[in-house]
């Protein structure tokens, strides 16, 4: 016993006897210090923390072969092994910055996404909700993106110096016919979506994937919202009609409705308006919606909508330039769209959908009454096999069957096509640093009795823990369009081949990319007339065929920084193009009447936090856009004035009582720039008309109020 | 025999000391975390708790505070890379907990807070995906204890934060700070292995809230 003492006394009093101090200083390899840096004796209770300044120091009465520890936020831990005796010399420890947690590579190559569920976004939907440039609208949104441009009087999207016809819009994988509303000559339509129903978006300027076929430019991918969270009310107001919808959500599925009235006086009358618009847009609709999750995550939704307007507007009158004419229009449209989506073993996800839709314009030309009706359905069939994380191979197949029907005073045409497309394409990404999208798609047009095959791949490489590089090819076919098909013509599959490098660099809420293209077209659609006419609604009598051709070039550059100013958000894109063709009513190669060669849009956001207010302002420019001057010598070499826009936005986030208030004002064009679109010049060349948009400045304001139901379960 | 019972006996005053050790550091520590209010002074408290993790590596209870500490102290920081690297850590602290105990209210409770400290790092873009597992997460842990007075103060905390039109602010977070005031009554404090944080604060925003 009495030796288990002494032994006890002597340990105790050798311990006293060798306590160790351990002290110096952190910081990171390249010299800054750390301070709040852990240390200490692994397996121990004794450590410190680095003090402002780095530096520390601790004392221990551990002995023997030790390992010290030294870790900090956003550092790579480091141990070192020591060996305690009493005395050390002083330790100054450098710690290597932890790489910002190395993103996987994407393919990025053409398209850029808006996404809720990806943290790391150029872009994210509520960015397209409060843009100033949008006014609510999602192509609007879309066109203060690079490669995009606006033609302030056409409808549709302009994409990379194609036209209108060659972008399509997609819906959860299935094309819409007639995404925007119907076209009135020389008044730009919106498009018939509202954002508020999709959760993410992805737009390719080009070289986009084999899911998608019969756009030689574009694709705007839209994905609707799956399970809508809470059970809610909402109610729009605004200058041009109200707006209701109802959401009820249960455990495992949620129904919604909405109805809508719309009616422009009062928008029209406050604005500037330029066109007589004698019967003001009036027109209502309504939809349904139902979204269920099975047990195992699946997710099936069924969409259904009926939009009907009409509106009557003294327009230009396209084949007399200088004189007006009334145009009136009526018009239904009924969308629908069912999907469903299951992944089975976490190996495989299995996509199905099906869309059916009808569009109805009866027109009114002066004195010629015109009706033009088309019908869609579609289905899309996929499998998405995970071979491992980093492989994946996809197998699918579409079949889409359209028809269209005019109806132009006593004359009718019409045509009817259906196409059947297999594809197939899989995504390697080797150690997360490098990915591999090769796929080829397989098409069978019934209307032309011919196939094609359109290879296509996409490569990405990290260049830097927030850099890389991706670059794309591909070949694209569409039909010719719907004017040609109406009468008739028998016509090839236009073609088109696109190259395209960029490079992406995002950190920390700024981000930048650059990106250049080349595109080449082949066998495009060729009116073989001997004259120029520059009228867009021409009847075609002439010979057709497909010897057209042609190129595109340019560079797209995109700048955003949430960062440096708190609260203050902008982005800057500028687009080069440079593209001529010989296609169409063309008769040389030249560049397109809708073709700028310069665009630039900046886009700016400021949150006022204190009065939960938003503010937001978007700048365009687009350099002047050739138009045809018959006493040019050059064809369609004359230049019209650049177009430049400042509309402003405001939003006002409050509750009155329990319902969330947003009150929100855009003004378009607040500077009222007297935009001259192009010239058209009367049919002895002796008089030159401008083309203005239909509306200068324009004032449009509105007020959201909605009510989330409160579980009461919770409390 | 005498001495096997003595080498036992031994062996058993060691592995209580063992135990009071641990837990006379762990709660010395945790009390001084939770006075302390500047952020360097409870980093350094983070610190010494992740070293008391490292040193009784076996304990859930260990990992628990640390990962505690670490989301506690994640709302004090600037940076916003630093916060999520501190919420990182938090997240690593408390799966360790989680292989060493059941899964039971407290540790839902706290990955709810995980939750709420990524979203409160960037809430613009966060609040959708972060919103939803925070939500989930409390309604997994009022699932298995609905008398847990920490699922009302981290739902009251998070509505306090929200912006008012988005049905935040005093008004609507203050039901559910009541609710949580006698439920921390009942709680006896002062046993670790039973967490019985959150009191203070809650108190504290119903003061805020009654200026």
């Amino acid at each position: 016993m009495k030796i288990v003492f002494c032994f006890i006394i002597v340990v105790t009093a050798f311990a006293s006897y060798s306590q160790t101090r351990i002290s110096g200083s952190v910081s990171s390899k390249s010299g800054e210090v750390i301070p709040g840096a852990s240390i200490y004796i692994f397996n121990s209770l004794d450590g410190t923390s680095s003090d402002a300044v780095g530096k520390f120091s601790f004392t221990t009465e551990e002995t023997g072969e030790k390992t010290i520890v030294v870790s900090a936020i956003g550092f790579v831990k480091q141990e070192v092994a020591v060996t305690l005796n009493g005395s050390l010399p002083s330790f100054a420890f450098r710690l290597e910055e932890e790489t910002a947690q190395l993103n996987e590579v994407v393919i990025t190559a053409g398209s850029m996404e808006a996404n809720s569920d990806r943290e790391v976004a150029v872009l994210k939907p509520m960015d397209i909700y409060t843009n100033a440039g949008a006014a609510g609208d999602i192509v609007g949104a879309i066109q203060t993106l690079p490669g995009t441009q606006r033609v302030a009087e056409q409808t549709g999207l302009f994409v990379r110096g194609g036209d209108a016809s060659e972008s399509a819009v997609i819906i959860d994988g299935m094309t819409v016919q007639n995404a925007f509303f119907s076209n009135v000559p020389g008044v730009a339509q919106r498009s018939r979506f509202t954002p508020f129903q999709f959760k993410g978006m992805s737009f390719s300027s080009g070289g986009y994937g084999v899911r998608y076929g019969q756009a030689l430019s574009s694709i705007l991918e839209l994905n609707t919202m799956d399970l809508p969270e809470k059970t809610t009310v909402s109610a729009n107001l605004n200058m041009a009609g109200v707006a209701l919808s109802g959401i009820k959500r249960w455990k495992h599925s949620a129904g919604e409705i909405t109805a809508n009235y719309s009616n422009l006086s009062p928008f029209y009358k406050i604005a500037n308006t330029n066109f007589n618009f004698y019967d003001v847009p009036t027109g209502g609709g309504a939809s349904a919606k139902w979204s269920a999750q099975n047990e195992k995550g699946g997710i099936f939704k069924a969409f259904v909508k009926h939009d009907y307007y009409q509106s009557g507007t003294e327009i230009p009158d396209p084949y007399r330039p200088g004189s007006m004419m009334p145009f009136g229009l009526k018009n239904q449209n009924t969308y629908s769209n069912a999907s469903f989506r299951q992944l089975v073993n976490g190996k495989t996800l299995f996509y199905t959908a099906l869309s059916a839709s009808m569009n109805e314009d009866k027109t009114q030309w002066g004195a010629f009454p015109m009706v033009n009706k088309d019908w869609r359905m579609q289905w899309r069939g996929e499998a998405t096999q995970f071979l491992t994380e980093s492989f994946n191979v996809t197998l699918g197949s579409e079949v889409q069957r359209y028809q269209y029907k005019q109806d132009f005073d006593t004359a009718a045409y019409h045509f009817d096509e259906t196409q059947v497309a297999v594809y197939l394409e899989s995504e390697w990404k080797p150690g997360k640093q490098w990915a591999f999208k090769p796929g080829v798609r397989v098409e069978y047009s019934k209307l032309l009795q011919k196939g094609n095959i359109a290879p296509r791949i996409a490569l990405a490489a990290k260049t830097g823990s927030y850099s890389q590089v991706s670059v794309a090819s591909g070949i694209f076919y569409q039909l010719a369009d719907k004017r040609y098909l109406l009468r008739d013509y028998q016509t090839d599959f236009q073609q088109a081949v696109h190259y395209m490098a960029n490079y992406q660099w995002i950190n920390d809420s700024r981000s930048f990319r650059i990106e250049g293209y080349y595109k080449s077209y082949n066998q495009l659609v060729r009116e073989l007339n001997a004259t120029y006419n520059p009228n867009p609604y021409r009847v075609v009598y002439g010979a057709v065929d497909n010897s057209g051709n042609g190129y595109a070039q340019g560079v797209d550059v995109f700048w955003r920084d949430q960062k440096t100013i708190k609260n203050f958000d902008y982005w800057l894109a500028y687009s080069y193009v440079d593209t001529k063709r010989l296609y169409a009513n063309l008769i040389q190669k030249a560049t397109p009447d809708f073709v700028s060669n310069h665009n630039v849009n900046i886009t700016t956001k400021y949150f006022i936090e204190s009065l939960q207010m938003n503010l937001g302002a978007t700048y365009s420019f687009t350099s002047g856009r050739p138009y045809y001057n018959p006493l040019d010598n050059t064809f369609l070499g004359s230049r019209s004035p650049s177009y430049r826009n400042l509309s402003l936005n405001l939003s006002y986030l409050t509750s009155i009582g329990k319902w969330f208030t947003v009150f929100y004002a855009n003004v378009d064009n607040v500077l009222n720039y007297k935009n001259v679109l192009g010239y058209r010049y009367s049919a002895d060349g002796q008089s030159r008309y401008p083309i203005v948009p239909p509306l200068y400045r324009a004032v449009f304001v509105g007020v959201n109020i909605s009510l989330t139901s409160f579980k009461k379960d919770e409390l | 025999m005498k001495n096997k019972l003595l080498i036992l006996s031994f062996l058993f005053l060691n592995i209580v000391a063992y135990a009071q050790t641990f837990e006379a550091v762990l709660k010395e520590t945790y009390l001084k975390f939770e006075k302390t209010e500047a952020p360097q002074e409870k980093l350094s408290l983070v610190n010494r708790l992740d070293m008391i993790a490292a040193r009784y590596s076996d304990q859930w209870s260990a990992h628990y505070y640390a990962a505690y500490a670490k989301v506690v102290t994640s709302y004090l920081l600037e940076d916003e890379k630093q916060r999520d690297g501190l919420i990182d850590q938090a997240e690593q602290a408390l799966n360790k907990s989680k292989t060493l105990t059941k899964t039971n209210d407290e540790i839902l409770v706290l990955e709810a807070y995980i939750a709420n400290a990524r979203l409160a790092v960037k809430p613009m873009s966060r609040y959708k995906k972060y919103g939803e597992i925070f939500d989930a997460k409390l309604a997994e842990a009022t699932a298995l204890n609905a008398a847990n007075p920490r699922i009302y103060f981290l739902k009251g905390q998070s509505v306090f934060h929200t912006p008012r039109p988005f049905g935040g602010g005093c008004k609507n977070a203050m039901p559910f700070f009541e609710k949580a005031i006698p439920l921390f009554a009942k709680a006896s404090n002062g046993d670790l292995s039973k967490p019985y944080w959150g009191q203070d604060r809650n108190q504290y925003y119903i003061n805020e809230c009654n200026e």
